[in-house]
């Protein structure tokens, strides 16, 4: 019987001629390039100045900017999500009305054809958690067939999902890049950013056919768009920004002092963190676009639509914020101090504090709102809740304006009455099921150690 | 200054000599995902192209070695799609066996690793032949070290198991010979 030493020793005897050639060597010596890579920039993110030099110098500094922003630990090469030759293309798939094929494609080796109809999706575990540090994802495809596939990728945390679609042609292989920066949240509540990514899917939405499939990797850069990036989408003619320690304030009017702007904004989220518990990190700095007119901010809410490739129906209120970006216009006469530039860009930070989209539902609507009014008491103009019935209050998925002042009550009266357990609150509606209009109260009372009834009937008492 | 970090400053020098420590343990890495000493030729002059030019923007030369062999896992996929993989062994004819003529057992073992999975067969070499402790091998293959440590000692089984079946194969059939002759 042979022991473990045995092996090991018959292991090395077997393979010591297993060594590079000296000629490798040399050749490597000798073929070193003097060209190297450009080393990372180190430091804070570009600043104001440093942007507006940016902008004015054309698209060849603006990927400088960009890459500024490759400031990954990571280094910078690409990763695979299915090592498609080291395991079996096909493992570790889940399938939703589509089936798999594993084969030998003469050009790429292993490859995985994928039979599905529209709503078919395939999903895997992601073997990376922090797809921050990487710029795009990559897939090599090929589709048979005779008509084109619109699909989409996703990307899941916990009940959120970051999603890019995209149409497929019939051809031959080709490499698909979709940019991190251009995904958008998944249409659900709940919202995540790219730093705990649990797992990924392609789906399809309409059309049939095999697609089949190679190497999908993630390639090195940054899933965050920079303010270069931004103000491009923002203001092709030409836009000023100024970042604060947690807000990108971005404008084309000129008389807009955006440092007193983002001082406004910086003491909403004080107030979100000192007084309602909302606090923690931001994955990317919240941006607030503030337009010359009610017309010039409609047309960006449209190109936004038409850059995520997403329908976002026309904003009604003078503030609007939608995936993650919080939008407003000027009024000469309140300038830095108009309120909604507050209420919109609270809504951006309960956005990536709480993982709850902004879509008019009554936790974003009550906790911006019940913020606004602290940082500006007059902006209340005398509301006061009437404590209306919550079945009431909460018939419909979204708050209607009239309503802001009482869905800010009831955080107001959590901060002043619950304060010790708003992080169990907070945890409870990221988390939870259903919608927030429906099982919002419920989730309170439950991370509070009651039942909706009872805490409405608390929040009538109070005061 | 250590190696990493100068090599990162443009010091030649300093990359030499991280070539040499480090150009066997990728080597064998690669020939064991490619199969094929040729290809793994070609892959490791492109790793070390690739980590020379790269270098710059590694922010963490402690990092090193496993940035290096996720660079060589990337070009031995290029160089698997170039060229079609095919079960071959991981020794040409050309480079002489040591005396596996009298040696079956050696002979035998290359041809149980051979038929191991590519990355089974990378933490087999990588630990048996470079002498590579657990830690080291999970940190460049991005395996938890107790999978590394449960793969190894499961191929060390499979290798022990099929080197003795062949050998009591062989016996058996020497000894049904012999008795042949006695009868």
């Amino acid at each position: 019987m042979r022991t473990t030493s045995d092996i090991e020793l018959l292991i090395a005897s077997a393979f010591s001629g297993l060594e590079p050639p000296v000629a490798v060597e040399e050749a490597i010596r000798d073929g070193l390039p003097a060209e190297r890579a450009r080393p990372p920039v180190r430091g804070r993110p570009v600043r104001a100045v440093a942007l507006v030099a940016l902008l004015a110098a054309g698209a060849v500094l603006v990927a400088r900017g960009r890459r500024t922003e490759e400031l990954a630990d990571e280094p910078g090469v690409p990763v695979a999500l299915v090592d498609f030759q080291g395991t079996e293309p096909g493992d570790g798939w889940s399938m939703n009305n589509a089936h798999l094929i594993e084969g030998e494609d003469p050009a790429r080796g292993r490859v995985l054809t994928i039979d599905a109809k529209g709503k078919g999706r395939i999903r895997r575990g992601s073997p990376v958690a922090d797809w921050g540090p990487y710029g795009a994802v990559s897939i090599f495809v090929k589709v048979e067939g005779n008509e084109a596939v619109e699909m989409r990728f996703l990307a899941f945390s916990g009940r959120a999902a970051l999603v890019r679609r995209f149409t497929l042609k019939p051809g031959g292989w080709r490499e698909l890049v979709l940019p991190l920066k251009d995904f958008r949240d998944d249409t659900g509540e709940r919202v995540c950013g790219f730093s705990r990514i649990e797992a990924f899917a392609l789906q399809w939405d309409k059309g049939e056919g095999a697609i089949t499939i190679d190497d999908p990797r993630l390639l090195p850069g940054s899933a965050r768009p920079t303010a270069a990036d931004r103000l491009a989408l923002a203001f092709p003619k030409g836009g000023r920004s100024h970042e604060s320690e947690h807000f990108v304030v971005m404008s084309d009017v000129k008389a807009l002092d955006l440092a007193k702007v983002a001082a406004r904004l910086e003491a909403g989220l004080k107030v979100l963190g000192d007084r309602y518990g909302v606090a923690g990190n931001f994955e990317d700095k919240a941006p607030l676009y503030v337009f010359r007119d009610r017309k010039a901010r409609d047309d960006f809410v449209e190109r936004i639509g038409e850059h995520f490739a997403v329908s976002i129906g026309q904003p009604k209120a003078d503030g609007f914020t939608v995936l993650g970006m919080a939008t407003a216009f000027y009024d000469a006469k309140q300038g830095a101090n108009r309120p909604v530039f507050v209420h919109e860009a609270m809504h951006a930070a309960i956005h990536r504090l709480l993982g709850i989209a902004s879509n008019g539902n009554w936790v974003q609507e009550g906790l911006a709102s019940a913020v606004q009014m602290q940082v500006d008491p007059k902006s209340r103009a005398g509301a006061e809740t009437k404590k209306p019935p919550w079945e009431k209050l909460f018939a419909s998925e979204t708050l209607p304006s009239s309503a802001y002042v009482d869905a800010a009550s009831i955080f107001d009266f959590l901060a002043e009455q619950h304060a010790a357990k708003l992080p169990a609150v907070w945890e409870a509606l990221r988390g939870g099921k259903g919608a927030l209009h429906t099982e919002g109260a419920a989730l309170i009372a439950g991370a509070l150690g009651t039942d909706a009834a009872s805490l409405e009937a608390e929040w009538r008492a109070w005061k | 200054m250590d190696d990493p970090a100068a090599a990162i400053k443009g010091d030649r020098e300093a990359f030499a000599r991280l070539y040499r420590q480090y150009a066997r343990a990728v080597f064998v890495d690669l020939a064991a995902r490619l199969g094929r000493r040729e290809d793994a030729e070609d892959a490791l002059q492109a790793t070390f192209l690739a980590a020379w030019t790269n270098l710059p923007r590694l922010r963490r030369p402690d990092r090193f070695v496993p940035w290096l062999f996720r660079i060589a896992r990337n070009k031995a996929k290029d160089q698997a799609r170039r060229r079609r993989l095919g079960l071959v062994t991981l020794l040409p004819a050309d480079v002489p066996a040591p005396a596996t003529a009298e040696r079956p057992d050696l002979e035998a073992m290359r041809a149980l690793v051979d038929g191991l999975q590519p990355k089974t067969r990378a933490i087999v070499l990588l630990r048996a032949l470079e002498g590579w402790s657990a830690e080291d091998v999970a940190a460049v293959h991005r395996l938890s070290v107790a999978t590394v440590r449960r793969r190894y000692a499961k191929a060390l089984e499979h290798l022990r198991a099929g080197l003795e079946r062949r050998f009591l194969d062989e016996d058996d059939i020497r000894h049904r010979a012999s008795d042949r002759v006695r009868l």
